[in-house]
C-alpha cells in the first residue's frame, strides 16, 4: 500500500468526481471558456515564421520516459507535438523532433506520421523528422543544440520534463536567433526556461495545452474542474492558516487523519 | 563606446571564463568559506548516529552529474566511516552501482569487511514505485547484491526488513528518483530520517520539504560539499573548486553590470536623438 | 477500432495502477507489479527500435558521404564496439569499466561542465533591466549568485543572508504554488486520458 494514499486520497478522488461531472455538463453543451495562454498562441506564429523563412521547426517533448513519474509532462508535450506536426504538414514546413527516450521515440514517430496523414500530406513525411538521439542526458542536450545550429531552425518548441540540460538546449536555441517556446512542470528548471525563452508555459499550463489547442468542450471542462479543485485547495490553506493563527490545528489534523 | 558593452563577443567571455576557472584550480586563492546552517544540519544528523547504526546510502546520480554530486557522496561517506556505522549502498539510477563502487573505494570503505560493515545492493529499475517497494520490503526489493549473491546471506542484512529498521537514509540525487520520492514513499510511512544531496539548482525544489521537517538537511551543489569537507576536516576536490566558482560568479555579475551599462547608454543616446533640444515633447 | 483498443488498454492499465495506489489488495498489487514489469520490457524493445533509427540515419549519412559523416562514423563505430564488449565480455568486465570511466564518464562530465558557458551567455543576454520585472530578475539573480558563492560573504554578510531569505520565503512560496497547480494538472490529465477524451498521445489529438 502506498503511504501517500493515506494523505491525499480525498482531495484527488473528489477532484476526479468533480471533473467527471463537468465533463458530462460539457457534453450537454455547457463548455467553459479558458483564459489566453500566449505561449500556445505563439506556436502558430512560430511555425508561420519558420515557413516564411523556409527553415525547419525543432520540437522536443522533454527527456523522461513514458513509465517515469513525470511522464504526464511528456504526454503534455506529445499532445503539443501533434498540433505542431499538423501545422508543419499544413504549411509544408520542415520539422525536426529530437527524442532522448526510446519509448517516447516510438510514440512521437506515430504522432508525426499520423498528423501528416490527417492533413493529406502523407507523402511529405520523412523518417528523419523524428530522431532518436540516445538515452544520455547531456549527449542529448549537445546533439539537440548541434542540430538546431546545423539545420538553422527558425523556431524551437520544447514542452515536457527537463533537468540540468534545459539551459544548454534553450540557450543553444536562443543563439540560433529563432523564436523559442518552452514549457515544463519541473519547477527547478523553470527559471532557466523563463530567461532563455520568448514564451514559457509554467506548471499546470502545459497540462491545459491539449484542451486549449483542440478547443474540445470536454477537455475544457476538465480544465474547469482542475481550477475548481485549485480554488478549494486555496480555501483550505487560507482557512487552515487563519485557524492556526488563532491556535486551532483542526485543519492540519483533518488533512493528516487517515 | 559604452553601447558596445551590449555586444561583447561571446567567444571573449568564454575565454575569460576558462581562465578564471582554471587559474584558482592551479593556484588556489583560499577565499574564506563559511559553513551554512543547512550543511551543519546534515553534518549533525550523521554526527548523532550511534556506532553500529544502519544507514542506507542512495547512489542516485550518474556519470553526467558526477562532477557536482560525487564530492558530496565522498564527504558524507568519509564521515560515516568515522562514525563507525554500517552502510547499505543501493541505487535507483542505472549508473549508481558502478559509481557507488568507486565511492566506496575512494573513501576507504573497501578496507572494512564487505557484507558486514557495508554492502552494495546494486540498481533496481522502476522509479518511485520501486522506492515504495524498497520501503516496505528491503530484502525483497533488493534480493541480491551487486555481484548477484542473495542479499540476505550477508550479516549486515540481518534484522533489516522495512525502512523502519534503518536509522538514516542518505540520497545523493540530482533528479528522480530522489529526495521527493523518498519523502513520499519512505518518510510518510516510516518517518525514517532523511538527508539528501542535490545540485545547486534543485535546492529550491527540495527546500519546502526541509521546512516541513520531512528532510533533516540538504546539501546543495559543490559549495555544500566543500563546507562538509571542512566540517570533517578533510578538504578535497570541492574545497579546491570553490575559488573557481567564486570567480565565475563574479564574472557573471560583472558581465550583467556591463551589459546594463551598455543598455542604459544606448537608451540615453536614443532619447537624445529623438529629442535633441532636450525639451519635453509636450511643451 | 484502431483508436478504441489503445484507449481501452490505457484506461484498464491506468485504473489498475490507481487501485494499486489506494487498495491494500494483494491481487491488485501483483497485477500492478506485473504491468510495471511489462513496461520495462516494452521500454527495452523500444530501445532496440531507437537504436535501429539511429543506425538507419547515420549509415545513410555515411553512405551519402555527407559533410558530417565523420561524426556518424564515430557514433556507429562506438555503438558497435560497446555492444560487442557488453555482449562478449560482460558489463562487469574491466574492458567495459574502462569504456565507462574513460570515455562515457569523461565525455558526460565535459558536456555537463559546458553548462557554465551557457549560464554566462544566458546571463549576459537575459539580465537586462528593461522594466520593473527586468530589475527584479536582475537584482535577485545578482544577490543569489553572490550569496551562494564564498566570495559573497567576503564582500558582505548581506549576500548570504539575503540569498537565504529569497530562497526560503518568496521562492518557496512560488515553488509550492507551482507544485500544487502542477499536481492538480496531472490529476485532470490522467482523467481525460483514461476516459479517452485526450487521444493526442495516439497521434489523434487535433
Amino acid at each position: 500500500m502506498n503511504p501517500i494514499g493515506k494523505e491525499i486520497p480525498n482531495v484527488s478522488s473528489s477532484d476526479n468526481r468533480l471533473i467527471i461531472y463537468l465533463i458530462i455538463r460539457a457534453r450537454q453543451g455547457k463548455a467553459p471558456s479558458i483564459r489566453r495562454l500566449p505561449g500556445l498562441d505563439a506556436i502558430e506564429e512560430a511555425v508561420g515564421r519558420a515557413t516564411e523563412m523556409g527553415r525547419p521547426v525543432h520540437f522536443s517533448p522533454g527527456i523522461v520516459e513514458l513509465t517515469h513519474e513525470r511522464a504526464p509532462q511528456t504526454l503534455a508535450g506529445l499532445s503539443v507535438l501533434s498540433y505542431v506536426a499538423s501545422l508543419c504538414a499544413k504549411y509544408d514546413t520542415g520539422l525536426v523532433t529530437t527524442i532522448m527516450k526510446p519509448d517516447v521515440y516510438v510514440v512521437a514517430e506515430d504522432i508525426v506520421k499520423n498528423a501528416f496523414l490527417v492533413e493529406g500530406k502523407g507523402e511529405r513525411y520523412r523518417p528523419d523528422m523524428v530522431r532518436f538521439i540516445g538515452a544520455e542526458q547531456f549527449a542529448y542536450g549537445a546533439a539537440a543544440v548541434g542540430i538546431m545550429h546545423r539545420e538553422k531552425v527558425a523556431a524551437n518548441i520544447m514542452i515536457g520534463a527537463w533537468y540540468a540540460e534545459s539551459l544548454m538546449v534553450t540557450e543553444g536555441g536562443a543563439q540560433t536567433g529563432g523564436i523559442q517556446i518552452t514549457g515544463s512542470a519541473t519547477v527547478a528548471q523553470l527559471p532557466f526556461l523563463v530567461i532563455a525563452s520568448d514564451y514559457c508555459l509554467m506548471g499546470e499550463e502545459i497540462y491545459a495545452a491539449s484542451a486549449y489547442l483542440s478547443k474540445d468542450p470536454t477537455q475544457l471542462a476538465v480544465i474547469l474542474g482542475q481550477d475548481l479543485a485549485k480554488a478549494a485547495t486555496i480555501a483550505i490553506m487560507v482557512v487552515g492558516a487563519v485557524l492556526l493563527a488563532f491556535g486551532s490545528d483542526v485543519v492540519v489534523r483533518l488533512i493528516n487523519s487517515q | 563606446m559604452m553601447r558596445s558593452l551590449q555586444s561583447i563577443p561571446r567567444s571573449w567571455l568564454y575565454v575569460i571564463l576558462i581562465v578564471l576557472l582554471a587559474w584558482p584550480l592551479i593556484k588556489p586563492i583560499g577565499i574564506k568559506l563559511d559553513i551554512s546552517d543547512e550543511t551543519r544540519r546534515c553534518y549533525e544528523a550523521i554526527e548523532s548516529l550511534e556506532p553500529g547504526s544502519v544507514v542506507v546510502f542512495g547512489f542516485d546520480y550518474s556519470a553526467g552529474n558526477k562532477a557536482e554530486m560525487e564530492p558530496q557522496a565522498l564527504a558524507v561517506l568519509r564521515h560515516l566511516l568515522r562514525r563507525n556505522v554500517k552502510v547499505i549502498g543501493l541505487a535507483f539510477v542505472e549508473q549508481g552501482p558502478i559509481l557507488g563502487e568507486q565511492a566506496f573505494q575512494k573513501t576507504g570503505w573497501t578496507e572494512k569487511q564487505y557484507g558486514v560493515d557495508y554492502i552494495n545492493l546494486g540498481y533496481r529499475a522502476g522509479g518511485q514505485g520501486t522506492v515504495a517497494a524498497f520501503a516496505n520490503d528491503i530484502p525483497g526489493t533488493f534480493n541480491t547484491d551487486i555481484s548477484g549473491k542473495p542479499s540476505t546471506s550477508f550479516p549486515i542484512m540481518e534484522g533489516i526488513k522495512t525502512a523502519a529498521d534503518i536509522d538514516l537514509i542518505v540520497t545523493i540525487a540530482p533528479g528522480t528518483p530522489g529526495p521527493e520520492d523518498y519523502v513520499r514513499q519512505v518518510f510518510s510511512s516510516y518517518q525514517t530520517p532523511l538527508v539528501c544531496g542535490v545540485p545547486a539548482v534543485a535546492i529550491t525544489q527540495v527546500a519546502p520539504y526541509v521546512q516541513a521537517k520531512q528532510i533533516k538537511g540538504i546539501l546543495g551543489g559543490s559549495p555544500a560539499a566543500a563546507q562538509y569537507e571542512l566540517l570533517i576536516e578533510q578538504p578535497g576536490d570541492a574545497v579546491a573548486a570553490m575559488d573557481a566558482q567564486s570567480l565565475a560568479h563574479l564574472l557573471i555579475v560583472a558581465v550583467i553590470i556591463l551589459r546594463n551599462i551598455g543598455y542604459l547608454a544606448e537608451k540615453k543616446a536614443s532619447n537624445n536623438t529623438a529629442n535633441p533640444s532636450g525639451r519635453g515633447t509636450h511643451s | 477500432m484502431k483508436s478504441t483498443v489503445p484507449v481501452v488498454i490505457t484506461a484498464v492499465i491506468g485504473i489498475v495502477m490507481i487501485l494499486d495506489f489506494f487498495l491494500p489488495v494483494q491481487s491488485v498489487n501483483n497485477m500492478a507489479s506485473l504491468l510495471q514489469s511489462w513496461g520495462i520490457v516494452i521500454s527495452a524493445f523500444a530501445m532496440g527500435l531507437g537504436a535501429v533509427n539511429l543506425l538507419r540515419r547515420h549509415t545513410g549519412i555515411i553512405a551519402k558521404g555527407e559533410k558530417s559523416m565523420l561524426y556518424s562514423l564515430l557514433l556507429v563505430g562506438s555503438m558497435i564496439l560497446t555492444i560487442i564488449v557488453g555482449l562478449f565480455f560482460g558489463t562487469g568486465s574491466k574492458l567495459y569499466d574502462f569504456l565507462f570511466t574513460n570515455i562515457l564518464s569523461a565525455a558526460s562530465r565535459t558536456l555537463y561542465a559546458s553548462i557554465a558557458f551557457y549560464i554566462l551567455s544566458a546571463a549576459y543576454r537575459a539580465f537586462v533591466a528593461k522594466n520593473l520585472d527586468g530589475w527584479i530578475l536582475l537584482l535577485t539573480g545578482v544577490v543569489i549568485m553572490l550569496g551562494t558563492a564564498p566570495i559573497g560573504a567576503v564582500i558582505s554578510k548581506f549576500f548570504p543572508a539575503a540569498s537565504q531569505w529569497i530562497q526560503d520565503i518568496p521562492n518557496t512560496a512560488g515553488m509550492r504554488a507551482i507544485m500544487m497547480g502542477a499536481a492538480l494538472g496531472v490529476v485532470s490529465s490522467a482523467v481525460k486520458t483514461f476516459l479517452g477524451y485526450d487521444k493526442s498521445y495516439l497521434g489523434q489529438g487535433e
